[in-house]
């Protein structure tokens, strides 16, 4: 499977913004530990690691704007809108579950790392039924 | 213009029937030496020629420009097919 010009650069981009991502989160947790810091100054340090998710998805974001062939950008959306449908779906049947105190906290911080699973295992799949689609054709 | 099923591609899929496959066979091109000639991918042409995908108009048209064509000789009409 060949990888677009827009694909190697999602690539890099998304490993620097997850290098980040654990800098940030890794730095945040010594501070916090390390250093007493006041509420607004453990508040700034419980945000700053969403930054860097906010900066992935800036990074999907110019990809699907910068993907040039217009079929592979089309599967991207629909991997990404299928995986989206499927954390929300679990997501609220675990809140569910924890309003009725079934079982016990998840924590949230949990979601975009799970979206980001749930996306490449919905694009395997896609990637197996075409396989499976183009053999039948042929 | 076309033979066969009007909307089952060859993968038995329900796009716009088309005569990529037939067309680039005439001019013994791979679908990898369509995808370099359209600038997308090999699988992007695969999934045109199955009927997976509709391409949109600009690349249709590229298409149909590339062979030399219009659209309806490369592309079945939905609302005209029988």
């Amino acid at each position: 499977m060949e990888i677009s010009p827009a694909s190697v650069r999602f690539l890099w981009r998304f490993i620097g913004a997850t290098l980040v991502y654990g800098v940030l989160i890794t730095g945040a947790t010594w501070v916090a530990r390390n250093f007493d810091p006041s509420p607004a100054g453990l508040i700034a340090l419980s945000i700053l690691p969403a930054i860097a998710i906010a900066a992935s998805l800036i990074v999907i974001g110019l990809y699907l704007i910068e993907e040039s062939d217009e079929y592979v950008r089309r599967r991207q959306a629909v991997a990404m809108l299928v995986s989206i449908g499927i954390l929300l779906t679990l997501s609220t049947a675990l809140g569910f579950l924890q309003q009725r105190n079934l079982i016990g906290t998840v924590d949230l911080l949990w979601v975009f790392p799970a979206w980001c699973v749930l996306w490449s295992i919905t694009q395997c799949s896609m990637a197996i039924r075409d396989c499976r689609r183009a053999g039948n054709a042929a | 213009m076309l033979d066969g099923n009007p909307r089952l591609s060859p993968g038995g899929e329900r796009g716009v029937k088309n005569r990529l496959r037939v067309l680039r066979a005439e001019r013994g091109w791979s679908q990898q030496d369509l995808a370099e000639r359209l600038q997308v991918s090999r699988q992007s042409v695969n999934a045109i020629e199955t009927g997976r995908y509709d391409p949109s108009l600009p690349l249709a048209f590229k298409i149909a420009d590339l062979f030399g064509l219009v659209i309806e000789e490369v592309f079945e009409n939905p609302s005209t097919a029988g």
